[in-house]
C-alpha cells in the first residue's frame, strides 16, 4: 500500500484479478438495474432486488480473505442501503425538512461500521482541511451550480424566510445531503474503490454509482446533470485529497436550490 | 415555516440519493399499484433477522474466535446496525400512532 497517501489518493497496490473487475462491473450494473425496477416497473420490487444486493455484498465482503477487496465491497453495500432506509423509514407525521436528517442517522451509523472495519483514519477519507483557500474556492462553486440546477429544476417559488428561519433548514441539508452523501461516496466509497482500481477507474466507477441512485427521480437532463457534478466532484477529492470543499459545495447547491435562489429570483 | 418548505420541497428534485418513499411514490404516479410504507419495512424487518441469525452463526463466539469471524461479525454491522435504527424507529412510529 502506498505510504505516502494522504490518503483519498492511493495507487492500486498490486494486480487484481480480472474476475474482480467483473464483479465489480456486475455488481454496479446490479444496482442500476434494482434503481431502474424502483423508478420504473415497482418500488417494492426494487426494494427487494436492494435487499438482495445488499446480502450478496456484505456476503462477497466476508468471504474475501483480502483487505482491498473486502473494503470495496463492504463499501459499495452502503448504496443498496441508502435506498432500503429511504424507503423503508416511515416519515408521514414527520416536516419534510427533517426527512433527511432521520434517514442520515443510520446512514452515519453504516459509514462508522465501513471505517471500524477498514480502519480508515480521518485522512484516509478525506477528512482534513487541506489547502483551505482552495476548498473555500471548491466551496464557492456550490453558488452557481446551485443557480444551475434551479434554472433546470424551477421550483416553485416560497413564502419569504428570514436568515434565522433559513438556518435550520440549512444546516440539515449541509450535513444531511451534503457532507453525508460526500463522505459516503467520495470519502470512503473512491478511498476503498481507488486502492484496488487505480484512480481514474474508481472516479468513473464511483461517478456510476452516485448518479445510478438517482434514476428514481425519473429524469434524464437531472442524471447527466449529476454525473457530471459527481464526476467533477470526486476528480476534486481525488486530487485535493479532502473532501471538506465538495461537502460544502454539495450542501450550499441544495441550499441554493431550496432557499437561497427561489428567495432571489422569484 | 415549515408549510413553506413543504411546498417548496414538492417535485422538485435535488442533488441528493436520499428519496424518501413518498417522493419515490409520487414520482411513479398513477401506474403504482398501492403500496404502503409497511410493506417496506417488512422487507427491511427480514433483512434485518437474515443479518442477525448470520452474525449469530458466522460471528466470533467462545469456540471460534478467529480473525475471519470478527471481520464477518464487522463486516455485518454495516447493514445490521442501520437495520436495528429502522427497526427501532419503525417500533416507536408504530407505537406512537397506536398513543
Amino acid at each position: 500500500m502506498d505510504k505516502a497517501v494522504g490518503r483519498v489518493d492511493p495507487v492500486i497496490d498490486n494486480v487484481l484479478p480480472n474476475k474482480e473487475y467483473f464483479y465489480l462491473c456486475v455488481y454496479a450494473s446490479a444496482i442500476a438495474v434494482a434503481e431502474l425496477v424502483t423508478a420504473y416497473y415497482n418500488p417494492l420490487y426494487g426494494m427487494t432486488c436492494h435487499v438482495l444486493l445488499l446480502l450478496a455484498l456484505l456476503a462477497r465482503a466476508s468471504l474475501s480473505h483480502r483487505d482491498g477487496i473486502r473494503q470495496v465491497y463492504a463499501a459499495l453495500s452502503i448504496a443498496p442501503l441508502i435506498r432500503i432506509l429511504s424507503l423503508s423509514m416511515p416519515l408521514s407525521g414527520i416536516q419534510q425538512i427533517y426527512w433527511y436528517l432521520v434517514i442520515s442517522l443510520p446512514l452515519f451509523a453504516s459509514a462508522a461500521a465501513v471505517i471500524r472495519l477498514a480502519g480508515y483514519k480521518p485522512g484516509d477519507m478525506g477528512l482534513i482541511a487541506g489547502n483551505l483557500p482552495l476548498q473555500l474556492a471548491v466551496a464557492f462553486l456550490g453558488l452557481p451550480l446551485g443557480l444551475v440546477e434551479y434554472l433546470i429544476l424551477k421550483p416553485v417559488p416560497v413564502a419569504p424566510l428570514t436568515f434565522l428561519e433559513a438556518c435550520l433548514p440549512a444546516l440539515i441539508l449541509i450535513v444531511s445531503t451534503g457532507f453525508l452523501e460526500e463522505f459516503v461516496f467520495r470519502g470512503i466509497m473512491y478511498r476503498a474503490c481507488a486502492e484496488i482500481l487505480g484512480r481514474w477507474r474508481s472516479i468513473f466507477y464511483i461517478s456510476f454509482i452516485f448518479s445510478i441512485l438517482h434514476v428514481t427521480y425519473r429524469s434524464v437532463s437531472d442524471l447527466i446533470f449529476v454525473f457530471t457534478i459527481s464526476l467533477l466532484f470526486t476528480v476534486i477529492a481525488a486530487f485535493s485529497r479532502s473532501i471538506l470543499g465538495i461537502s460544502l459545495a454539495h450542501g450550499i447547491i441544495n441550499v441554493g436550490l431550496y432557499i437561497l435562489w427561489p428567495q432571489l429570483l422569484k | 415555516m415549515a408549510a413553506a418548505f413543504e411546498i417548496n420541497y414538492r417535485g422538485v428534485n435535488m442533488i441528493s440519493t436520499i428519496i424518501p418513499v413518498t417522493e419515490t411514490i409520487t414520482a411513479l404516479g398513477a401506474d403504482t399499484p398501492a403500496l404502503s410504507v409497511s410493506d417496506f419495512g417488512l422487507l427491511a424487518t427480514l433483512a434485518l433477522y437474515i443479518l442477525l441469525m448470520a452474525k449469530e452463526l458466522a460471528g466470533p463466539s467462545l469456540d471460534n474466535c478467529s480473525t475471519q469471524s470478527v471481520f464477518v461479525d464487522r463486516i455485518l454491522n454495516i447493514g445490521a446496525i442501520p437495520l436495528s435504527i429502522l427497526f427501532f424507529h419503525i417500533v416507536l412510529f408504530e407505537t406512537m400512532k397506536l398513543i
